[in-house]
């Protein structure tokens, strides 16, 4: 699995745990469950963001460097 | 954790069970309880302390536990001395947007060293010669992929007045002082105006947050879930860009171009900048407080001599620009404050105790009242007996310029009153400041109506 799948399904993971499972969180500050759930939505979709980016640069990039080859070649 | 004589412990340290702050022969030391001894283990092993403290962003400590040893304690560790504590409701939009940017830093550099901050109050920062710097050392822990425990704290106490300030007005930098531990999220909400939800950072972390806040009230507090660390490294990012993208917001000053429309001469300008030169060099004063500073054209001038100044003003925008024109990194000991000497900070927190008041945090050394007592006593109502009773209370010398009745300004402010103010002169000036304060020098600013005196407190 490439290293950008392996982002993508943590962070759909991440969501998926936000929905199913919780566990007490031991803290001197009350972290509010509220803010909990925002940074686990707003981060995941971020990086899923962050993540999606990266692959259509990539994409681009691998795209440019073919028809470049084939320029030289011809 | 042994129990301090409550002289000598800081009566604002007491919320983290990791430890706390005391004071013993004029140094401040930080008593680090066996409960954090796993995680302050951790932490000093990576490297992180010692870096945050190279990097100026981390206040300088060094462990004394051998000669400076406590029951119950894990390590004391001696910390530098602040020169002024101040706090949040007292800060520029600038300033608080440098401490929200700082404590970005701390945890994107903290989470490097596999560890994270506990906890994100914005009481942790201080300035340091025009910069922020964290000064609790116990808020660093080892990083497990989970949220981020001080996210809401952060976006309550930096990102919600910032947006307040930046999207409606600068005076609201002052609801910290109402709502000590932040301001709530539904109520800035609020408070903002529609457009605001343009922002994606503003919608996402204030809107969608509160929103969650109420739709999950009553729930479990503090559930744990997953989050891994490319998640929050993102969402760091996104609030560092956000809170980069926020500008002061528009806030109407009369005050900000005073420098331009007194009524001074330029000799008259030169004069008093020389007697006020001279006068600080008279007293020698280790701390200077500057009231009524405006932009800090006189408070900069003590600061450049690396006498600790406090430059407070109760306009926003004086305040802002003297922070960004004067203090931020130029590495000179100058704070500036937004303070209204009419009504100063007052002492907030558990039993009035955890912010000190402005008097607790005195007295200055010096304090420069300049062109500010007829504001006071015309403008506001002010008994001058009352003024020179409390700048008693917070001054051990006073440089106040009087301005005499015969001035054009103190003309059109008693006009405005229609003769129903206090008494005001140098008479009365004299009368009123005689009971506190010896009058060391008086020296009339020539080509005005002015003068300047030297007043030292009575023994």
């Amino acid at each position: 699995m490439g290293k950008m799948e392996s982002c993508q399904l943590i962070a759909g993971l991440n969501l998926i745990c936000l929905l199913f499972f919780s566990l007490p969180a031991y803290a001197y500050l009350d972290p509010g469950t509220g803010a909990y759930l925002a940074q686990i939505i707003v981060g995941g979709l971020l990086a899923l963001g962050l993540t999606f980016n990266r692959f259509k640069t990539a994409i681009f990039e691998a795209i440019c460097k073919r028809k470049s080859k084939k320029k030289g070649q011809e | 954790m042994e129990q301090l004589n409550t002289e000598e412990r800081d009566p604002a340290s007491f919320r983290d069970p990791s430890g706390y702050v005391f004071a013993r022969s004029g140094e401040i030391f930080r008593f680090v309880s066996s409960q954090y001894k796993e995680h302050y283990e951790f932490v000093a092993s990576t490297g992180l302390l010692a870096k945050l403290c190279e990097s100026n962003l981390l206040i300088e400590h060094e462990d004394v536990s051998a000669t400076e040893n406590q029951a119950g304690a894990y390590k004391i560790l001696r910390v530098k001395k602040v020169p002024f504590v101040s706090y949040p409701y007292e800060w520029s939009f600038s300033q608080l947007k440098d401490a929200a940017l700082t404590t970005l830093q701390l945890q994107k550099i903290a989470m490097e060293h596999g560890a994270t901050l506990k906890d994100c109050s914005a009481y942790n920062i201080q300035f340091l010669n025009g910069s922020p710097i964290m000064i609790d050392t116990l808020s660093f822990e080892k990083y497990q992929e989970e949220p981020w425990v001080g996210y809401r704290q952060f976006c309550e106490q930096f990102l919600a007045p910032l947006a307040l300030m930046s999207y409606s007005d600068l005076r609201l930098g002052k609801l910290l002082q109402s709502f000590f531990e932040g301001v709530p999220l539904d109520l800035t909400m609020k408070l903002l105006p529609v457009r605001a939800n343009l922002n994606f950072g503003i919608f996402s972390h204030i809107r969608f947050q509160s929103f969650l806040q109420e739709k999950s009230a009553g729930g479990e507090s503090g559930a744990a879930r997953r989050l891994n660390k490319k998640s929050l490294l993102a969402l760091l990012e996104n609030l560092g860009s956000t809170i980069e993208s926020l500008k002061p917001g528009c806030t109407p000053s009369i005050w900000a171009a005073y420098l331009e429309q007194h009524n001074y001469t330029d000799a008259a300008m030169l004069k008093k900048q020389q007697l006020v030169d001279q006068f600080v060099a008279r007293v020698k004063p280790e701390t200077v407080w500057d009231i009524g500073a405006n932009t800090g054209a006189f408070s900069k001038r003590t600061a450049e001599h690396g006498i600790n100044t406090v430059a407070f003003d109760f306009d926003p925008i004086c305040v802002e620009l003297n922070y960004v024109n004067n203090s931020r990194h130029h590495s000179i000991p100058l704070l500036p404050l937004v303070a209204d000497i009419a009504s100063p900070s007052p002492g907030l927190g558990w039993a009035h105790r955890e912010r000190r008041s402005l008097v607790e945090r005195g007295p200055a050394d010096l304090v420069l009242l300049l062109a500010v007592i007829h504001h006071l006593v015309i403008t506001r109502n002010i008994p001058m007996s009352l003024v020179a009773e409390y700048l008693h209370q917070i001054a051990n010398a006073l440089v106040i310029e009087l301005v005499q009745p015969a001035d054009s300004q103190v003309k059109r402010l008693l006009a405005a009153k229609q003769g129903l103010t206090h008494q005001y002169g140098e008479e009365e000036f004299l009368r009123a400041f005689g009971r506190f304060f010896e009058i060391e020098r008086r020296e009339m600013i020539e080509e005005s109506d002015r003068v300047l005196f030297l007043l030292v407190k009575r023994k």
